[in-house]
C-alpha cells in the first residue's frame, strides 16, 4: 500500500483536511469516508454523470477524479447546493417532479446550478447541450429539461412555466 | 465499485520537477484531467507503480494569441478552448472538435495534451479485467486476450493481420493536423516540436516489434504544449458517433483547404492522398471517392465497418460542402 | 383534491441528495462482498480451490454453491436457479463463488485468487441452437430433455376459418432484439444479522415479499427471524424483480460472519444480472376484409431466454395472450417457445411479453391498411375492443377508452394530413396498444390478498401510512398518500408513508406486472375509506349533521342554527374521533376478483383490468447515413384517471423514451464464437450499451385520456409500463412512411436502415427498368 498523503479543500465551504490513500477517487473519499452520499455510484468510469460534484465550480465526474486531485481547490456537491430552502433549481424539479427515481438528480442539479452562474439567461440547446452530460433512464428527460426551463424563466423575472397536463378531452 | 491499483502518486508543482520525474520514472502514467487514464486503470489496462499528477504545473496551462500563432498549453481544458473568444475566431473547426468530445462535463476535465495522447480504442481492448480474462488472458491455454493487452494474445479484429488495429479516437486531432499544429516536447534533455501529424505510429499498442508504436515520443518527454500557426482559412470538424453525447468517434473527418484527414478508422489518422492540392475547388465526389477507396475501417467497434467505410464517402462529401460554403463557394 | 402541486412527498429528499439508497448506508465493522464469475458460457465445474482466498489478510469467507444448496426462481413452477453455480456454469458473467472482505478492493482481489478448473462443455447460443435436439441440455435431469423451458399453444374460434373470411392474408416474419433495463442504480444490498438472531436484508428489490419468501428458501430459515427492507431504489423497470445472488450471497454471508456485508454489483456486472428482454423471432400472418375487419391471426414465436427461467414461463404466455389486445380477435391461434442459452437470462422489462407481439403485429396492420387503401388509424379503430365484453381468449375488458386516445394522438400530431404526405425522408407512424393492470393471480397460487395498506390517524393531524409497496421511482409512495389524503381532505405531504419493510408493512406483492395503483391503490381506498367513515359517524353525532365534508384539512359540517360555519380541523376531528372509537388504525387490502374464464388454462394474463395507448411517432432519416431522429412522439394514454396527473406523464415519458431506445439504439448481444471462450457482452457498459442521452431523445407530447375504470382506485389505471408498447412499432411505421423500407428487424440503427434504403433503390431501379 502507497502511503497515505494529506488532502486539503473546502467541502461546501468548509476547509477540510484529511488524510487519503493516493489511488482514492473523489467520489469513494466523499461518500464513504466523509458520509456524502448525495454523489452517487452509476458506472464509476465516467460514462453517467450520476457522481457529478463541482470543483472550482466546474462539473466534475468524481468517480474518475482521485481526491488527490483537488488539493488546495473547493467542492461542491448536492449537499451544499440548497441552504435552509431548496435553490431555485430544486424548487422547479419538486414541482415538474423532475425526479423519478432520483438517482441521476443531484448529478443533474449540479450541472444546472453550474450552468446558471455561468449563464443567466442560457437558451434551451445550452441546457440541453449540458444536460447530455448526464443518463436519466427514467424522466425521458422531459421533466427535467421543463423543470430546468421554468428555473430559467423565474430567474429572470419571467412568467413561471409550470407543468401543464394535457388532457384529450381539452384537444 | 471498481478500485484503482494501488500506485504511489508524484505531484510535482514544476516542470523542470515534472521532467526530472519523468525521467526517473520511465515507466510511470502521467495524468493530467484522467478522462481517460482513471478508467482504464479500474478497467486494470493500466497498473503503473508510480502516477505523475502533473495537473500543478502552471507552465502547461493557458492560451496565448501573438503573431506567430496560436500556443495551448497541453493543460488547457477543452471547455477553457471552447470557451476562448480568440479561438472562436481563428479556429472554430478546433473549437466545434473540442466541443464534439464526449459531454461538456467531461470537457471541463479532459485537456487538449490529453486529447492528443489518448490512448486507441477497441472494443476488444475497452473492456473489464473479467471481461478480457474471459476472452482468453495470459492463463488461458490457449492464450486468447487481446493483442493490445497482453503480447501473448492475439488481434480479435484481424487474426491474421501484422498488429493492433484499435482505433485512434482523439477529436482534435484530425483538424489540428489540417491547421499544420505542432506539439511542443519538453524533457530533461531539452525541448523539441514535433507536427502534430508525425505523433502517431502504425500500431495501436505502446511497443509493437516490427512496427512503429503508437505514440512517436520518447519515454521522458512530455507534452507541453500545441502550437497552431495562424490559420489562413477554415477548417471542418465531423464526428460520426452513436449518440451525440456520451460517445467516442466511430470516424472522424476533417477537412480544409489543405485537405482532408480521416481518422477513427484504425490506429493512426490519415490524410486522403492522391487529390488535388487544394480543396478550395474540389472536386467533392473525386475526393470523397478518394477517401472511401483509402479507408480500411476493421471492427474495432460495436456498430459494422462495413456501414463506417461508407460514412467516409458521405462525411467527407458533406465536410467539403461545409467547407465550400464557408468559404463563400455558392456550390 | 389536493392542493395544485403535483409535487411528490419524496421528490425533495431525491432532489437535495438526502433520500437514502442501500449503498448509502453503512454498519460498522461491515464487510463487502464480491463474486468470482464464470469465464466461460458453459462449463463443468471440475473442482474449486478457495485456499489462496481464505489465506489472504482481510477476507473473512468464500461462499461457494454447495453452501447454499437449495434452488430457487421466482415463478414457483421453474424454479431452476441456485445463489452460486453448482456443478455447471451456463454463461459468461454467472456467479460461482462469493468473498466477504474487510473492503471491495480485498474481496475483488481475493475472489481472483480463487482456482476454477473447469471443463468446457459446447455452448446454446441461439433460438436455433436451442430448439436443435443435438444440442447438449443446460439444465439436465429435468423431466423433459429439453432446451425449451416452455412451449405454449392456444386456439381460440376457427383461425382456418378466419382466413378463409379474409380478403387479404398477409404473412412475415419479425426479428425484436434482446434489451436491457440499465436501471442507474446497480443492484445492491446490506445484510446484518442483530444478536437476538433476525436477519435483516436492505435491498434494491422490486419485490420485496418474494424475496422474503426466497431468502427463507434458500436459507432455511423462519420467515419470521428474516426481515426485507426496500430503502430507495435507484428504479427498476423490471430488472429488480428477481431475487439476485447479491441479495443471497449477503444474507448468507451475513449469518456466516456474524458481521454486516454489502454486496454492490458493479455497472458490467449489471449486465450479467441482466433479466431483461428476450430477443425473440416472431412469424404472423393476418387476414383482414376489404372493410377494415381482423378476421384472423397465427402467431408463432421463439424467445431467446438465457440460462435460467426467472419469468420466462410467463414470458411464454403473455406473448400470445397479449398479441391480439387492443383489438378484437376471434379466430386465432399462437405457438411460443421460451428457450435456454447460455446467455445471461432474461426476465421482465418494462412492457414485459407485450412488447414483442406488439412490434409484429403494429407494423403488420400498417401494411394490410396500405394493401386495403385505408386510413392505419381508422383501421386500429374499428377494430378496437368494446367496454364491458369478454375477449376471445377470456379476457374480461372492462373501461376502453382505445378510440379516444387513437383520436387524440390523430388530432394533435396532424397524422391523417401528414401519413404519405410529409417532405421527403420525413415520416409518420401509429400504432395502439393494450396491456394488464396488474396479474390478476400471484406468482404462488393463492387467494390471500394481494396488497393491503394499514392506516393510523394521528391526533396532530398526521396519518402513517404502511404498505408493503416497493415505490422505484414511479411514485407509488405518492400515489398512496396522495389517495389517502384526498379522502379526508388533507395534504399527501401530512402523510407519512413507510413501505416495504416486511417486519413493520403489511403485505403487497411488488412493483411488477403494472399491479401497484390499481391494487395498493385500492387497498388504499379501502383503509382510507374507513377512517373517513369513523370520523363521519362521530362528526355527525357531535355536530347533528347529516353529513360532513372533508377540505382542506379541515372536516366542515354545513352552518349552526345562527348561520355560522360548522368547522374543525382535520386534527381536532381525529381527537374526537379517536375519543369515540378509540386508536383511529385501519387496514384495506385487495383481492382481485374471482375472474371466471371459459378457459380453465387461461391463469396468466387476465387482470382486473387494462390500459389502453395510442402512439404517433414522427421521424426523420437521413438517407445517406440511414441514421433515424425520432423528432415527435405523441402519446395518449387511457389512465383510467390521473390520479396526479404529472406523475402520470413522467410514466408517459419514462415509457417513451425506453421504447425510442429499443427502436433505434439498444441491441444486448454477444460477440460471436471468434473465442473459443465466448460468446462475451458486446456492450456491458453505459458507454458501449447505447441508451439515449437528450439529444436522442424526441420531444413527447403526453395526453391523459381517462375512462374512469369502475373497479381502479377512484377510477386509475396503469401507466408505467402499457405507455411503452406502441413506441417502437410507430417509429417502424414513420419510417416507413418516410422512406419506403419495412424494418422487420430492431433496433434501426443506421447500418440496418441505410442496408434496407440501398435494397430499396437497387429493386426500385431494376423495376423502373
Amino acid at each position: 500500500m502507497a502511503d497515505p498523503i494529506i488532502l486539503r479543500c473546502r467541502l461546501n465551504g468548509t476547509p477540510k483536511t484529511e488524510l487519503i490513500a493516493p489511488n482514492r477517487s473523489l467520489l469513494d473519499f466523499l461518500r464513504e469516508d466523509l458520509g456524502y452520499t448525495g454523489s452517487k455510484h452509476g458506472c464509476d468510469v465516467g460514462d453517467c454523470g450520476a457522481c457529478t460534484v463541482r470543483i472550482d465550480g466546474a462539473p466534475t465526474l468524481s468517480c474518475i477524479t482521485l481526491a488527490a486531485s483537488v488539493e488546495g481547490k473547493s467542492l461542491q456537491t448536492i449537499e451544499g447546493v440548497a441552504g435552509s430552502e431548496p435553490t431555485l433549481v430544486q424548487q422547479c424539479f419538486h414541482e415538474h417532479v423532475a425526479a423519478q427515481c432520483g438517482y441521476c438528480t443531484p448529478g443533474i442539479v449540479l450541472v444546472l446550478e453550474a450552468l446558471f452562474e455561468e449563464q443567466a439567461d442560457p437558451s434551451e440547446e445550452a441546457i440541453a447541450e449540458v444536460l447530455g452530460s448526464n443518463i436519466c433512464r427514467c424522466t425521458g428527460y422531459t421533466k427535467i429539461l421543463s423543470a430546468a426551463i421554468d428555473a430559467r424563466e423565474r430567474r429572470n423575472g419571467r412568467p413561471a412555466k409550470p407543468p401543464t397536463p394535457t388532457f384529450a378531452r381539452d384537444l | 465499485m471498481l478500485p484503482l491499483p494501488d500506485f504511489d502518486l508524484h505531484r510535482p508543482q514544476t516542470l523542470p520537477e515534472a521532467l526530472r520525474l519523468r525521467a526517473a520514472l520511465p515507466k510511470a502514467r502521467i495524468l493530467a484531467g484522467g478522462t481517460d487514464l482513471i478508467p482504464s486503470m479500474k478497467q486494470g489496462l493500466f497498473t503503473p507503480q508510480d502516477v505523475l499528477h502533473i495537473a500543478g504545473l502552471a507552465e502547461l496551462k493557458g492560451i496565448t494569441v501573438n503573431a506567430d500563432g496560436i500556443r495551448v498549453g497541453a493543460l488547457t481544458s477543452l471547455t477553457e478552448m471552447r470557451r476562448d473568444a480568440r479561438l472562436a475566431t481563428l479556429v472554430p473547426g478546433l473549437v466545434a472538435a473540442c466541443k464534439s468530445v464526449a459531454t461538456p462535463t467531461l470537457q471541463n476535465m479532459a485537456t487538449l495534451g490529453g486529447n492528443l495522447l489518448l490512448d486507441t480504442r477497441c472494443r476488444f481492448y475497452n473492456q473489464s479485467q473479467f471481461w478480457r480474462e474471459a476472452l482468453g488472458g495470459a492463463n488461458a491455454k490457449p492464450a486468447t486476450g487481446c493483442l493490445k493487452c497482453d503480447s501473448a494474445g492475439i488481434c480479435h479484429i484481424a487474426p491474421k493481420g501484422k498488429g493492433c488495429y484499435a482505433a485512434h479516437s482523439a477529436d482534435t486531432v484530425p483538424t489540428l493536423i489540417l491547421l499544420g499544429a505542432q506539439a511542443e516536447l519538453a524533457s530533461v534533455r531539452g525541448t523539441r516540436r514535433l507536427a502534430v501529424e508525425a505523433l502517431y505510429g502504425e500500431d495501436g499498442r505502446e511497443a509493437a516489434p516490427d512496427r512503429s508504436p503508437r505514440l512517436l515520443i520518447a519515454g521522458d518527454e512530455v507534452l507541453v504544449a500545441v502550437h497552431i500557426p495562424t490559420p489562413t482559412g477554415p477548417t471542418v470538424h465531423r464526428k460520426v458517433r452513436a449518440r451525440a453525447a456520451i460517445d467516442y468517434p466511430m470516424l472522424l473527418v476533417a477537412a480544409s483547404a489543405e485537405g482532408v484527414v480521416l481518422s477513427s478508422l484504425g490506429p493512426r489518422p490519415q490524410r486522403v492522398t492522391g487529390i488535388q492540392d487544394s480543396m478550395l475547388d474540389a472536386d467533392i465526389d473525386a475526393v470523397a471517392q478518394a477517401a472511401f477507396s483509402q479507408a480500411f475501417p476493421l471492427a474495432t467497434h460495436v456498430w459494422a465497418s462495413t456501414w463506417r467505410k461508407k460514412m467516409v464517402r458521405v462525411e467527407v462529401r458533406r465536410a467539403l460542402a461545409e467547407l465550400a460554403t464557408l468559404n463563400g463557394d455558392p456550390r | 383534491m389536493s392542493e395544485k402541486t403535483s409535487a411528490k412527498i419524496d421528490g425533495l429528499d431525491k432532489i437535495t441528495g438526502r433520500a437514502q439508497f442501500t449503498d448509502d448506508m453503512t454498519r460498522p465493522g461491515m464487510l463487502h462482498g464480491a463474486f468470482l464469475r464464470s469465464p466461460h458460457a458453459h462449463a463443468r465445474i471440475l473442482s474449486i480451490d478457495t485456499a489462496p482466498a481464505l489465506a489472504m489478510e482481510g477476507v473473512h469467507a468464500v461462499l461457494l454453491g454447495e453452501d447454499l444448496p437449495v434452488n430457487y426462481g421466482v415463478i414457483p413452477v421453474a424454479m431452476d436457479e441456485h445463489a452460486l453455480a453448482i456443478d455447471k456454469v451456463r454463461f459468461v458473467g454467472e456467479e460461482v463463488a462469493c468473498v466477504a472482505a474487510v473492503d471491495r478492493a480485498t474481496a475483488i482481489r481475493a475472489s481472483r485468487a480463487i482456482v476454477v478448473e473447469y471443463e468446457v462443455l459446447e455452448a446454446v447460443l441461439s433460438i436455433e441452437d436451442a430448439m436443435n435436439k443435438d444440442k447438449p441440455l443446460l439444465h439436465e435431469g429435468k423431466r423433459k430433455a429439453s432446451n425449451v423451458l416452455r412451449r405454449v399453444r392456444q386456439r381460440y374460434g376457427d383461425a382456418d376459418a378466419g382466413f378463409e373470411a379474409a380478403d387479404v392474408i398477409l404473412e412475415a416474419e419479425y426479428d425484436y432484439p434482446g434489451s436491457t433495463h440499465v436501471p442507474l442504480e446497480t443492484q445492491v444490498a446490506l445484510a446484518e444479522v442483530t444478536a437476538d438472531g433476525l436477519l435483516t436484508l436492505f435491498s434494491s428489490t422490486q419485490i420485496p415479499h418474494y424475496l422474503h419468501r426466497i431468502l427463507g428458501r434458500v436459507l432455511e430459515r423462519r420467515m419470521q427471524d428474516i426481515r426485507v427492507v426496500k430503502p430507495h431504489v435507484g428504479a427498476g423497470y423490471g430488472g429488480k424483480s428477481d431475487p439476485f445472488a447479491n441479495e443471497l450471497c449477503a444474507a448468507a454471508l451475513a449469518i456466516r460472519t456474524g458481521r454486516p456485508i454489502k454486496i454492490i454489483l458493479d455497472r458490467e456486472e449489471v449486465f450479467y444480472a441482466h433479466r431483461g428482454r428476450h430477443r425473440t423471432k416472431m412469424w404472423l400472418k393476418m387476414g383482414i376484409t376489404r372493410e377494415g375487419k381482423i378476421t384472423a391471426a397465427d402467431f408463432k414465436a421463439w424467445a431467446e431466454g438465457g440460462a435460467y427461467a426467472s419469468y420466462g414461463v410467463v414470458t411464454a404466455y403473455y406473448f400470445g395472450v397479449f398479441l391480439p389486445l387492443p383489438y378484437v380477435l376471434d379466430n386465432w391461434r399462437f405457438e411460443t417457445h421460451r428457450c435456454y442459452t447460455n446467455h445471461p437470462p432474461c426476465g421482465p422489462k418494462r412492457g414485459h411479453g407485450a412488447i414483442q407481439p406488439r412490434f409484429a403485429l403494429e407494423q403488420h396492420l400498417d401494411r394490410l391498411a396500405l394493401e386495403i387503401g385505408m386510413s392505419p388509424a381508422k383501421l386500429r379503430s374499428i377494430n378496437s375492443v368494446q367496454p364491458d365484453t369478454e375477449t376471445s381468449n377470456g379476457l374480461r375488458i372492462t373501461s376502453v377508452a382505445l378510440n379516444e386516445c387513437i383520436d387524440a394522438v390523430v388530432k394533435a400530431s396532424g397524422f391523417e394530413d401528414k401519413v404519405g404526405k410529409m417532405p421527403p425522408n420525413r415520416g409518420i407512424g401509429i400504432a395502439a396498444s393494450a396491456y394488464m393492470c396488474g396479474a390478476l393471480h400471484a406468482i404462488y397460487a393463492s387467494e390471500l390478498p394481494q396488497s393491503a395498506v394499514q392506516i393510523c390517524a394521528d391526533r396532530s393531524g398526521r396519518i402513517a401510512i404502511f404498505s408493503g409497496t416497493a415505490d422505484i421511482g414511479q411514485g407509488s409512495n405518492h400515489m398512496l398518500a396522495q389517495i389517502v389524503a384526498d379522502t379526508v381532505g388533507i395534504q399527501p405531504k401530512d402523510c407519512r408513508v413507510l413501505e416495504a419493510d416486511t417486519d413493520f408493512t403489511p403485505v403487497d406483492l411488488g412493483s411488477y406486472s403494472s399491479r401497484v395503483t390499481f391494487f395498493a391503490g385500492n387497498a388504499a381506498v379501502r383503509a382510507a375509506e374507513k377512517l373517513k367513515a369513523a370520523m363521519e359517524e362521530t362528526l355527525c353525532k357531535r355536530w347533528e349533521v347529516e353529513s360532513v365534508r372533508f377540505e382542506d384539512g379541515q372536516v366542515h359540517g354545513g352552518v349552526n342554527a345562527d348561520g355560522e360555519p360548522i368547522v374543525a380541523s382535520f386534527a381536532q376531528a381525529v381527537e374526537w374521533a379517536e375519543q369515540e372509537h378509540g386508536t383511529l388504525g385501519f387496514t384495506g387490502y385487495y383481492t382481485p376478483p374471482k375472474i371466471g374464464s371459459r378457459f380453465r388454462r387461461q391463469s396468466v394474463g387476465p387482470s382486473p383490468a387494462y390500459s389502453f395507448t395510442a402512439q404517433v411517432a414522427e421521424v426523420e432519416v437521413d438517407p445517406e447515413t440511414g441514421m433515424v431522429k425520432v423528432v415527435d412522439v405523441w402519446c395518449a394514454h387511457d389512465c383510467g384517471k390521473a390520479l396526479n396527473p404529472v406523475i402520470v406523464e413522467g410514466q408517459l415519458e419514462g415509457c417513451v423514451y425506453m421504447g425510442v431506445g429499443e427502436a433505434i439504439l439498444e441491441d444486448h448481444n454477444f460477440t460471436g464464437p471468434m473465442s473459443r471462450r465466448g460468446p462475451l457482452h458486446k456492450s456491458a457498459s453505459i458507454l458501449e450499451y447505447k441508451i439515449p442521452t437528450l439529444h436522442e431523445t424526441p420531444r413527447i407530447h403526453s395526453i391523459l385520456v381517462e375512462s374512469m375504470d369502475k373497479e381502479g382506485p377512484r377510477g386509475a389505471k396503469e401507466a408505467g409500463e402499457g405507455p411503452q408498447l406502441p413506441t417502437v412499432p410507430a417509429i417502424a411505421n414513420a419510417i416507413f412512411d418516410a422512406v419506403g423500407v419495412r424494418l422487420e428487424t430492431a433496433p434501426f440503427t443506421p447500418d440496418r436502415v441505410l442496408t434496407a434504403i440501398e435494397r430499396k433503390a437497387r429493386k426500385d431501379a431494376k423495376e423502373a427498368r
